[in-house]
Formats: structure tokens, sequence, C-alpha cells
């Protein structure tokens, strides 16, 4: 984190490159479903990878339960449902989009699903610049109705590029601080972004008072408002 | 003399006010997020006991931070324990992660359960 603080620091969210300055939704209009059912425990599953490094889900996994334990939510402990799964025949996100979410329900206790699928998870590095970009979809759903609660994407890019003004300088410092960047802090971005949109839990001191938090970008949660 | 007062409300004040700043947090989480990630990375005998020193400096030190244990710290806990062959100590810290959050109750059915079938299979084997 340090390392990153240190770094000349652009964050861009690619969807709002547009022209048309994005619409604002208040989490109450955004996500009804959320507040009339309400959900409590949630288990997250494994990433569906859509990114080019093998290993983005594993890494990631380490990342959500702190996010979503301090929005309120009692998170099941991911360790320990990756070993049940395992226990049952499943080690892949893909694995786990056809099944009946009820079963999760019966297997865990949970009221509802996280489901993440990562879609970039890159390094990209050239002469004089470089960046990071973590990049991913969430979509929670319930247990009991199978209904879509909150759905929300998002793209975070670490720009890791030397700005001295001085050429050679640059190329060097673009080169160690892209081959220095952890994916981690970037996924720590997403996600602080992404579960800022989430009402929250009855752990959380707001519980049932931030539905007129006008905070969540219209084209980003696109899935629940269609 | 007055000086010397107001240089401890001086720092009396920054002091409540960075305490302000970082006491947000509903848990204490210590240093949770880069052992977890280092045993993911590269899962040895090494980042197994740091993670497990992490976990067990969060229960002993929330209540001193004036935060509570997070969701699912026993029971990674208990996964250890599990793992380590130890299956009265994962009872007892699966029974705690149930003790502090009730949600937890149907996982931690369903695992005792995977434990005693796990358990006789071993018997049975030996």
């Amino acid at each position: 984190m340090k390392r990153l603080a240190s770094l000349a620091m652009v964050v861009l969210t690619l969807q709002m490159v547009g022209c048309t300055a994005p619409t604002f939704l208040t989490k109450g209009e955004a996500y009804p479903k959320m507040y009339q059912e309400g959900t409590n425990a949630i288990v997250v599953v494994p990433a569906v990878n859509r990114s080019t490094a093998a290993d983005a889900p594993q890494l990631y996994s380490t990342t959500i339960a702190q996010p979503l334990a301090e929005a309120g939510y009692y998170v099941l402990p991911i360790p320990m449902v990756e070993m049940m799964l395992a226990y049952e025949g499943v080690s892949e996100g893909e694995q786990l989009r056809n099944v009946d979410v009820t079963k999760f329900k019966t297997m865990f206790g949970a009221d509802s699903v996280l489901f993440v699928t990562i879609n970039q998870w890159d390094t990209n590095y050239y002469i004089t610049g470089g960046n990071v970009t973590v990049g991913a979809d969430f979509e929670l759903i319930s247990t009991t109705s199978k209904q879509i609660l909150w759905t929300y994407r998002n793209v975070v890019v670490i720009n890791t590029s030397g700005n001295s003004g001085n050429l050679l300088a640059d190329i060097i410092t673009t080169a160690i601080t892209t081959a220095m960047v952890d994916y981690v802090p970037v996924a720590h971005q997403v996600n602080q972004s992404v579960i800022a949109t989430l009402p929250v839990g009855k752990y959380h001191s707001r519980f049932g008072t931030d539905a007129g938090d006008k905070v969540v970008n219209q084209a980003l949660a696109e899935k629940v408002a269609q | 003399m007055i000086k010397y007062v107001l240089n401890i409300v001086i720092t009396l004040g920054i002091l409540a006010l960075t305490a302000c700043a970082t006491s947000t947090s509903l848990y204490y989480w210590g240093d949770y997020s880069q052992s977890a990630y280092d045993l993911k990375l590269e899962p040895s005998e090494k980042t197994v006991s740091a993670h497990k020193n992490a976990l067990l400096d969060i229960i002993d030190n929330a209540a001193q931070k004036n935060k509570k244990i997070p969701p699912g710290i026993y029971a990674e806990l208990a996964k250890m324990a599990f793992e380590a062959n130890n299956p009265a100590g994962a009872r007892a810290f699966l029974e705690q992660e149930k003790a502090l959050f009730p949600e937890s109750g149907r996982m931690v059915e369903v695992w005792l359960e995977l434990m005693d079938k796990k358990g006789a299979e071993n018997e049975a084997t030996s």
C-alpha cells in the first residue's frame, strides 16, 4: 500500500470516459429489492475468470471478505466455503453459475450469494508508460426469491508511468513500478468503489437509513435498472 | 505554564482528530489482508503459521482496540485446526464463531457433519 501511495496514481473509471455525464441514482431507486427483502448472511463463491491471469480468482478471493463485512454483512468464511465446495467437486466459479441458488441456503445458510466475474487483471507496459488494470462485475442473488438484489461493475486503472520529464528516468521508473505493483491493492480499490453502492447490512450503524444515498452510477448498475 | 497546557490541548486535539479518522471500521483486521494473501500466493509452513498468528492477534487485541472480531476469524482457525488433525480444537473454534455470529449456524452444522464423516473414514482406514 505504501509504495502505491508514493506512485502518481491516476484512477479512471473507463465507463465514464464517454461524453455524457453519468446519471446517479439513490441506493433505494437502484436496488429496491435489497430493501424489501433484506439480506444478512452472504456467501461469496469463487469468481468467474474472464481475464488472462489464471491466478486472479484465487488472489482476488482474499480481498472481498473485509469490505463486505465492514458494510455490515455476515460473510461466510471464504476459505471454509472453498473447502466445502471442493468436497463437492467444485473449484471454479464457472461451475456454479447454473447451480440452483437455493442450494447455497441449505449448504451454508446464506441469504444471498455474491457472484463476481473478473474481466480484467492485467499489467500493460509500454516504453514510457504502464498501468495495472482490474475490472469486475458483481451480482448478489437472493437464495430464497432467486431475484437479483444488487449488481454493479467497475474498472480501476492505476497508472504506473514515471512523470519526471526525463525520458530515460521515466522509462526506468515505469519498468520498476509496473513490475512492483500488486494487483491486490488495485482489487481493493475496485471493491471499495463497488461496495460503496451496496445498501449496508444489519451490523452497520447506518442500517436501514441509506436508501437516499445518491451514489449509484446508473450505467454501471444497468442490469438491475433494465 | 499556559504554553505547556496549550501544547497538551493541541496534542490531544490532534490525537482526537486522527482517532476519528482511523476508527471508522467496525472490526479489527490486524494483518489479515496481507497474511491471507501471502498464504494464497504461496502456501507453506511459514505462510500458514503467519496467517494463524494474524488470526490469533485479532482475537487477542480486538477488544483493546475497541473493535469487534470480524466474521470468519474463528472459522478460519477451525479450518486450520481441522487440517492439523485437531478436530476437538476445530469444534471449539466453530462454537465460538457461532456464538459471535449466529448466522454461521447452518454452515457450522454442515461442517461438523463433514468432520464426523471424515473422522469415521480415518478410523475405518487405520
